[in-house]
């Protein structure tokens, strides 16, 4: 007996199977031969395959860009039907095709492009990817999320898809071992039979014979239905045929070839029990994929998804073979949870379990610590929380919490009467579907909190009297309250948007556009007065002021103001300020009249004083000798005393001169303005006294002439006041600090007490007797004035029998 | 200027006209005085009317002392139509006035004034002043001969 060793099997034959192989061979028809390898390629499931032709990073590109725009063109063509409402819709469709068809690179890109096209398009405000509200916020979150989810299910089972052909890649090389072993039947691991038309069982290789005995026959015997009948229908048909048979714990495929010139059938099998394993798991991870996409699709899109749970999670609870859900939803205004949805409860036991609080059986115990809460065996569960779903009679019960942004929303569960565990992959799909409720639900609350925000906001400005409006953050008007339609007789918003500015009173309008474009520019509140045509055409005053607003977190959206009729007040404040300046007016000439009255006394008394004095002096001068010695002390007390009010005069003079008149600042270099004023004074010069001049002094702001009266008036009185026999010495300073410049007049003179410091620079004040020292009282009050008029302060340090110290503050000059 | 061209005093007070005569005459001025009371005779005067018509008696005036606060024409008025007249507008003119103010004495001199005394109230210091005014104007000045009519 020689041995055979095939070359690409190496599996062996011995010279008498080979004879017997080649016997079989040689009956061979080639020709059905091609049929049973055909149909066994079908059998592989080549179609699975096809989606690899859309492999390659340019076909996803060129998919993803395609269906990117059709999505568009849809959404675009659906937006007379719905407006800008489900903007993500046909994009989120698109994802969820190329997560099917495509790598997870295409979905991606699709659902980027997708979320650019949705925003700019049809999300307002058009054209701009600027996420203008809250609600723009979650649809975003939503459809991110939605998309992710889809993008990752879809990548996972493409993956498990890919696996599957490199498994029947194997499978193929098997069944090109399986062509090659089909010349050496007894070498084929798969079964090999031949059945005549009647069902004998003329043959079988030893793998067939080992699957017949589960059917307890041997070789010669006649095979069991339904396999008998298809061996005649296969025979009197005369074509190739094939079949799954479920023989004990496995799946055969078998190809049954007719040869009706011979006879008999034969019978290739292919055990196919692990292929339909994967198959059956990859069925299952689609239906999940298609669940997952379908939920997070409708809770995405419904305006309510709070009313489409229940239909929801009956289908998810159908798909995971479970027997009931419960569906709460937290209450805050009782901290207690509401059953929202339920399913495989009697309406009793609803009742019984509407109200549930947070922390009560597993349910509010999965709220209270906002986790998964799962529990097995419940039959055999001491848990006291667990007694409820005990007497439902579940087995297994999970339930997961529904939180959004850190916030219990309620929960979702679901529970089996006859399962004792659920699968990891499930509890996966449970809180993914929990996760998808909680953001659809979150998104629906926010909307709703929005939308009552909104609508406090709107009854609010509406029962407001005055006038509030609200502004985009491109400067168009999108909103007024009722109090400015009803103030300028106009319906809708459309009417006043763009016309507004056509109501204003045409000698306001651009002061009224200026400042409101500047303020929006500058993104600064303002605050303006301006005439707007009422609904009875007349022209009415309002105050006006707007700010910006901003989101929270600090985006411009848009300005908010509020205007109040102030025509009356206007009105009255215009006819105020007209009386004001009328009033005023009257008074500057009533003071102007007063002032030029006086001045014109004061300057007439001086003439018959001057008189008085003048001849008085003649008289003392040519007739003295004919006086007594009474008669010349009584002439030369008239003449002192007609000097005394004609100084007097002089210095109300000047006083009212610096009190009434303008005094414009200017530079003043004090260095060379003081030296002058010592050059042109007689008394501040020669023999009569020394005056020394420390340093240069700096530059001051202030008025010449007034400052010149300052300085010759207290060098005067420097001069003036010092006791007898003592020679008059003077120092004068001056220092800054910071924006000021001190100057100082220090003198030997007799000094002034600390009491009567105070009142030196008031009018008519005298320290000394006439008789000792001459004066009016009225140079220090001139001094005062004169500063004061200038913005600066004078004060003095004084000691009597020490000298003083006179201080004047001015400005210093700017350089 | 000739010791026999006039002097011609605006001058409305008696008592000033007096110290006024006193101190020329304390002084050494030996040019006539014409006097004349108020500013409508002042500038009557230098346009020869009425009274003033007969150049003899009253002949052109070589330099005019001037007060301000005048009746019937304020001294300023006079001065800007001395200015601004053909004849006289290039005559000496020197206000003396009991005025000390800034704005009179501002205005004065934009208006064309020669010069600008406060009256003293001393009559020595009067007759002081007139000496100065004396040399200054009669002797060593250079002046313009009057107008003729």
């Amino acid at each position: 007996m020689h041995r055979y060793v095939c070359e690409r099997c190496h599996s062996q034959a011995t010279s008498e199977n080979l004879n017997d192989t080649n016997g079989y061979l040689n009956r061979f028809d080639w020709r059905n031969a091609s049929r049973i390898l055909a149909a066994l390629s079908s059998m592989s499931g080549a179609k699975t395959f096809s989606r690899g032709d859309l492999r390659g990073t340019w076909k996803d590109t060129a998919v993803a860009l395609g269906l990117v725009a059709l999505g568009l063109v849809i959404r675009m063509a659906m937006t007379p039907l719905i407006g800008t409402d489900f903007p993500f819709v046909t994009f989120f469709l698109g994802t969820v095709y190329a997560a099917w068809r495509c790598r997870w690179q295409a979905s991606v890109m699709i659902m980027i492009l997708g979320w650019i096209a949705a925003h700019w398009f049809f999300i307002p405000p058009i054209h701009t990817l600027a996420l203008s509200s809250p609600s723009t916020w979650f649809g975003t979150l939503g459809f991110f999320a939605s998309c992710i989810a889809v993008i990752t299910l879809g990548e996972r089972l493409r993956r498990q898809n890919l696996r599957l052909r490199e498994e029947l890649d194997e499978r193929r090389r098997a069944e090109d071992q399986l062509r090659q072993s089909a010349q050496f039947p007894e070498q084929n691991p798969s079964p090999v039979m031949r059945a005549s038309a009647n069902g004998e069982l003329l043959y079988c290789n030893p793998a067939g014979r080992k699957l017949i005995e589960e059917w307890k026959i041997g070789v010669g015997q006649t095979i069991g239905e339904p396999f008998r009948s298809w061996v005649a229908d296969v025979l009197s048909q005369k074509q190739l045929s094939q079949q799954e048979q479920q023989i004990g714990d496995k799946v055969y495929h078998f190809v049954a070839a007719p040869f009706p010139d011979l006879g008999y059938v034969n019978l290739y099998g292919r055990d196919i029990t692990k292929k339909r394993a994967m198959e059956h798991v990859t069925e299952r991870a689609l239906e999940k994929f298609h669940l997952l996409s379908d939920v997070s699709s409708r809770l995405l899109t419904s305006e309510d998804p709070q009313r489409i749970i229940n239909e929801l999670c009956t289908r998810v609870m159908q798909h995971l073979g479970c027997d009931n859900f419960l569906n709460y939803l937290f209450v805050p205004e009782r901290h207690a949870m509401r059953l929202n949805a339920s399913a495989g409860i009697s309406p009793e036991d609803v009742r019984k379990i509407e109200w549930l609080n947070i922390g009560q059986s597993l349910c509010g115990r999965s709220a209270q610590q906002q986790c998964p809460v799962i529990e097995y065996n419940i039959q055999e569960s001491d848990d006291p929380q667990a007694a409820t779903l005990l007497s439902f009679g579940f087995k297994s019960y999970a339930c997961h919490p529904l939180m959004a942004a850190g916030r219990i929303l309620g929960t979702l569960s679901f529970a089996s009467k006859t399962r004792d565990r659920f699968t990891e992959e499930e509890l996966n799909l449970m809180a993914r579907i929990a996760d998808q409720v909680a953001i659809a639900l979150d998104r629906i609350r926010s909307a709703e909190a929005l939308r009552n925000s909104e609508f406090r906001f709107r009854a609010m400005a509406d029962a407001s009297p005055a006038m509030i409006w609200i502004t985009d953050p491109e400067m168009r008007f999108s909103w007024f309250n009722k109090a400015w339609h009803s103030f300028v007789g106009t319906r809708g918003d459309e009417d006043l948007r763009e016309g507004w500015i056509d109501r204003v009173h045409p000698d306001d309008a651009e002061r009224c556009r200026s400042i409101f474009a500047r303020s929006f520019e500058k993104r600064e509140p303002y605050e303006m007065e301006y005439r707007v045509r009422r609904h009875d055409e007349e022209y009415r005053w309002i105050f006006d002021c707007g700010t910006p607003m901003a989101d929270p977190s600090g985006d411009f959206k848009g300005f908010i103001g509020s205007c109040i009729d102030v025509h009356e007040r206007h009105v009255q404040r215009d006819e105020l300020e007209r009386a004001v300046r009328e009033r005023t007016g009257q008074l500057q000439d009533s003071v102007a009249e007063l002032e030029s009255f006086s001045y014109s006394i004061a300057h007439d008394m001086r003439a018959p004083l001057r008189a008085m004095h003048g001849f008085g002096k003649i008289l003392m001068q040519e007739s003295a000798g004919h006086l007594g010695e009474d008669g010349k002390e009584y002439l030369r007390r008239i003449i002192v005393s007609a000097q005394r009010l004609d100084a007097l005069i002089q210095d109300v003079l000047s006083y009212s001169r610096i009190a009434r008149s303008e005094l414009p600042l200017e530079t003043v270099e004090l260095d060379s303005f003081i030296r002058d004023i010592l050059v042109s004074y007689p008394d501040f010069s020669g023999g009569k006294a020394r005056i020394e001049v420390k340093d240069k002094l700096p530059s001051v702001l202030a008025n010449g002439a007034a400052l010149t009266q300052v300085v010759s008036n207290l060098l005067g009185n420097a001069v003036k006041f010092v006791p007898k026999d003592v020679f008059p010495q003077i120092e004068i300073g001056a220092e800054t600090e910071g924006s000021i410049v001190r100057l100082s007049f220090r003198d030997n003179g007799i000094g002034i007490d600390h009491e009567s410091q105070a009142r030196i620079f008031q009018m008519f004040q005298r320290l000394n007797r006439a008789d000792l020292y001459e004066g009016t009282g009225i140079g220090l009050a001139i001094v005062r004035k004169a500063v004061e008029r200038m913005g600066g302060s004078v004060y003095v340090e004084s000691e009597p029998g020490k000298g003083s110290i006179f201080y004047v503050e001015l400005k210093a000059a700017v350089k | 200027m000739t010791s026999s061209t006039p002097i011609l005093l605006v001058e409305d007070d008696d008592n000033d006209i007096f110290f006024f005569k006193r101190a020329t005459e304390l002084a050494g001025v030996e040019n006539p005085l014409r006097i004349v009371k108020d500013g409508q005779e002042a500038t009557d005067y230098l346009e020869g009317k009425g009274t003033f018509s007969d150049r003899e008696q009253h002949p052109s005036p070589g330099v005019v002392v001037l007060d301000l606060n005048l009746p019937r024409k304020h001294g300023l008025e006079v001065l800007k139509w001395i200015r601004q007249s053909q004849h006289w507008s290039t005559i000496p003119i020197i206000i003396l006035t009991s005025s000390n103010s800034e704005i009179d004495v501002t205005v004065a001199y934009r208006l064309g004034c020669n010069s600008y005394f406060v009256k003293p109230t001393d009559p020595d210091l009067l007759v002081e002043l007139m000496r100065l005014l004396k040399d200054y104007w009669f002797r060593w000045c250079r002046l313009l001969p009057p107008p003729s009519s």
